[in-house]
């Protein structure tokens, strides 16, 4: 898949979502119901509060970022003591065609897989379905959406918020399930099916959300469990890792793993924190026999040596989108690439360029309030702003919006003209008026006449009704 | 099978060193965290009562569950009698067990006598039978109580499927292995590392297997085990 998922224009995803009520209904539900479980367990973290451990976890991420190549060499150290393999790979392609070499020659015919954002950036699954791999997603999202023609994910925890249990149904039903559609009897369905591939596959291939430089671990939280089997029965089994998704010490990762499941699903802790050390002991029955971890770079280093280099701080738990007021209104899918929400909006331009993402940018009313939830003390809304300025800067926005811009900017810096254009507004939007509101806006307006009314302009101006009321005039 | 193969390590390296505008360092001081909230949590409690606390926070993940995960405190003396009920609790089944002598050791014998003993050598016969489990027996090798996590430390004897495919589970807890919270669970591992012993797998376990992918409606049992009851002993 890759990061963009598809190739329509910004526009029509748009038009095509703010279509979908269900979709939209769906991320209301998801960010009232994980934000406010989120509130009641932060408040819960002993004599501690949140900012203080933001505090933390963002000294934590920024310490290893300033000490990358350390750290990332210590790891892969220690992988090595602990009997695995590394592979580092500059990009997507060479991510993936390691992986998918392996399997190859390893003579792999199944795959069970882990949900994971990186193996979803570097297009894994079709790689290895290209080989000839049966690949089967365990996350029961991730099946859901591979059952359903390889939907894309619109949510970085929740990927199938966007379909309905009805939508489940029929596609289970297209795979064998002839049941009704209630969310328990469509897990069982998976369960049903999924059980016998954990023990029959060749290789297990899982993601990573804290790699620990000090001992080599790859740290694994869910809820499901799925993980834990894809590590346990496989022989070969796979570590994808972002090359920024690493912490120095076990210490370190106790801040952040406190912090990510809080934030991420509104809970203490997942179900399951598993950590993952190469082989199993020899003779054992089970567990990894051989174990490779890829650390995967695919434009990162560029964003390390650039003003955004605190995105690489991000641990996934995606609470910027569950807090965000434009993600409420667009659903993940409106950003077209996998990373959606502000952390979308940061890190899709700078992995995947601007040409094909530089509206993501103006998808932000700049409220802050990603900042505010950030479990990894990213100044989000700060970048974002960033990105703006750069896009301005560099010419990268559309002609029509540098023209607005500096037709904006000659207007509002000359007092006469700002003066002007104010008293004549009133004048300029009759034509537009329908009893007493603007319904049908053209150009800029037209973005909001579509959607609601605009109320009619006053006649008099807000300056001139406040000179006269402060000289006793009407109140 | 390849074992301790690093492939572009050098140049992917150098690189980022080049970018942070520097050798790589040879040694890094890791600074000192600017506060430790993390400290404060049950600090100074009591065996007894951490394990009060454990069994409270295993009660609220009972209640969100539905009533999937249970928990008790009992004596060592109680436990042959309580680990014999829950193992008919959700019907008669297939039982898998650690290879462990504490079993035997805290009176277990005869009612794990027709379980099936998780054995290395058969290989993955094992894994069948997990697979087939009703039911699998644990014992925590260290708890934590502000999650009512319990956990297994990967061990020749234990098997990992052991802990992830039977339909029920039941997880002898020791109340002298229960630690405040991860933080803890950190120290020990960081500990186990410094003296080079890294476990191929350290899983903490705090519920049942669960899901909200379906319109955010929580399910149980998507995976593994689908209930999940604690026995903390008291006196162990």
């Amino acid at each position: 898949m890759g990061i963009k998922i598809n190739d329509q224009s910004f526009e029509k995803n748009l038009e095509k979502n703010l279509n979908d009520d269900f979709m939209r209904a769906a991320m209301v539900k998801a960010q009232d119901l994980i934000s406010n479980n989120r509130k009641n367990v932060l408040s819960q973290l002993g004599d501690g509060n949140f900012p203080e451990w933001q505090k933390l976890s963002g000294e934590v991420r920024a310490h290893v970022l300033e000490n990358l190549d350390f750290y990332l060499h210590q790891f892969s150290e220690n992988v090595i003591k602990n009997g695995g393999n590394v592979f580092f790979a500059k990009d997507a392609k060479e991510a993936s065609q390691y992986v998918t070499n392996l399997a190859i020659e390893r003579g792999v015919k199944k795959v069970v897989k882990a949900k994971s954002m990186v193996t979803e950036e570097i297009g894994l699954n079709h790689k290895l379905m290209d080989a000839g791999v049966d690949v089967k997603e365990t996350d029961l999202a991730e099946y859901i959406l591979q059952l359903d023609d390889w939907n894309p994910p619109s949510h970085m925890v929740v990927p199938s918020l966007h379909l309905n249990k009805t939508q489940i149904r029929d596609v289970f039903a297209k795979n064998g399930y002839t049941g009704k559609d209630l969310p328990e009897d469509l897990a069982a369905f998976a369960r049903a099916q999924l059980r016998n591939e954990y023990v029959t596959a060749d290789m297990g291939i899982y993601g990573c959300n804290f790699a620990i430089a000090e001992s080599g671990a790859i740290t694994l939280i869910s809820n499901e469990g799925n993980i834990d089997l894809c590590t346990s029965a496989p022989e070969l089994q796979v570590a994808v890792m972002g090359m920024e998704r690493i912490v120095a010490t076990y210490e370190d990762a106790d801040i952040c793993i406190s912090l990510l499941a809080r934030s991420a699903v509104g809970a203490k802790s997942t179900s399951y924190t598993t950590f993952v050390n190469g082989i199993t002991e020899e003779g054992a029955a089970d567990g990894a026999k051989e174990f490779h971890v890829v650390i995967v770079d695919n434009g990162r280093s560029e964003v390390l040596k650039s003003q955004f280099k605190e995105v690489l701080q991000c641990m996934r738990c995606a609470a910027c989108l569950n807090a965000c007021p434009v993600y409420r209104q667009v659903g993940g899918h409106s950003y077209n690439a996998i990373y959606s929400g502000p952390l979308g909006v940061v890190l899709t331009p700078l992995l995947a360029g601007y040409d094909d993402f530089k509206e993501l940018p103006y998808m932000c009313s700049l409220c802050g309030e990603c900042t505010e939830v950030c479990p990894s003390n990213i100044p989000l809304h700060k970048l974002i702003h960033e990105h703006k300025r750069v896009l301005a800067e560099e010419k990268k926005a559309s002609a029509f919006w540098g023209a607005s811009m500096s037709g904006a900017g000659m207007v509002l810096s000359r007092p006469w003209m700002y003066k002007l254009g104010t008293s004549v507004a009133p004048l300029m939007t009759k034509p537009l008026m329908v009893d007493g509101k603007i319904k049908k806006g053209v150009s800029v307006l037209k973005g909001w006449t579509d959607k609601r009314d605009l109320p009619a302009l006053e006649k008099t101006r807000f300056r001139d009704w406040y000179e006269s009321r402060s000289k006793g005039g009407n109140k | 099978m390849i074992k301790g193969q690093i492939l572009n390590r050098e140049s992917f390296i150098s690189n980022l060193s080049n970018i942070l505008g520097r050798e790589m360092p040879k040694e890094v001081v890791h600074p000192e965290l600017s506060s430790k909230p993390q400290l404060e949590i049950y600090k100074g409690f009591t065996q007894a009562q951490l394990a009060e606390e454990f069994h409270k926070n295993a009660q609220v993940n009972k209640a969100g569950s539905g009533g999937k995960i249970d928990s008790l405190i009992i004596e060592k003396k109680d436990l042959a009698k309580t680990v014999a009920e829950k193992l008919v609790e959700h019907g008669t089944g297939p039982i898998i067990a650690w290879n462990d002598e504490r079993f035997a050791e805290w009176g277990l014998h005869d009612v794990l006598k027709d379980a099936y003993v998780w054995a290395d050598e058969k290989g993955r016969e094992n894994v069948d039978k997990a697979l087939n489990a009703s039911y699998g027996v644990c014992i925590s090798d260290l708890s934590l109580a502000e999650t009512a996590s319990y956990t297994v430390i990967d061990k020749l004897g234990k098997g990992r499927s052991s802990n992830f495919l039977p339909l029920n589970y039941v997880c002898i807890v020791p109340q002298s292995t229960i630690v405040p919270r991860l933080t803890q669970g950190m120290q020990k591992l960081h500990e186990m590392s410094k003296e080079g012993i890294n476990p191929a797998a350290i899983n903490f376990i705090c519920g049942s297997s669960s899901s909200s992918d379906i319109e955010l409606n929580k399910v149980w049992g998507v995976h593994g085990p689908v209930r999940l009851s604690y026995i903390i002993v008291s006196d162990l």
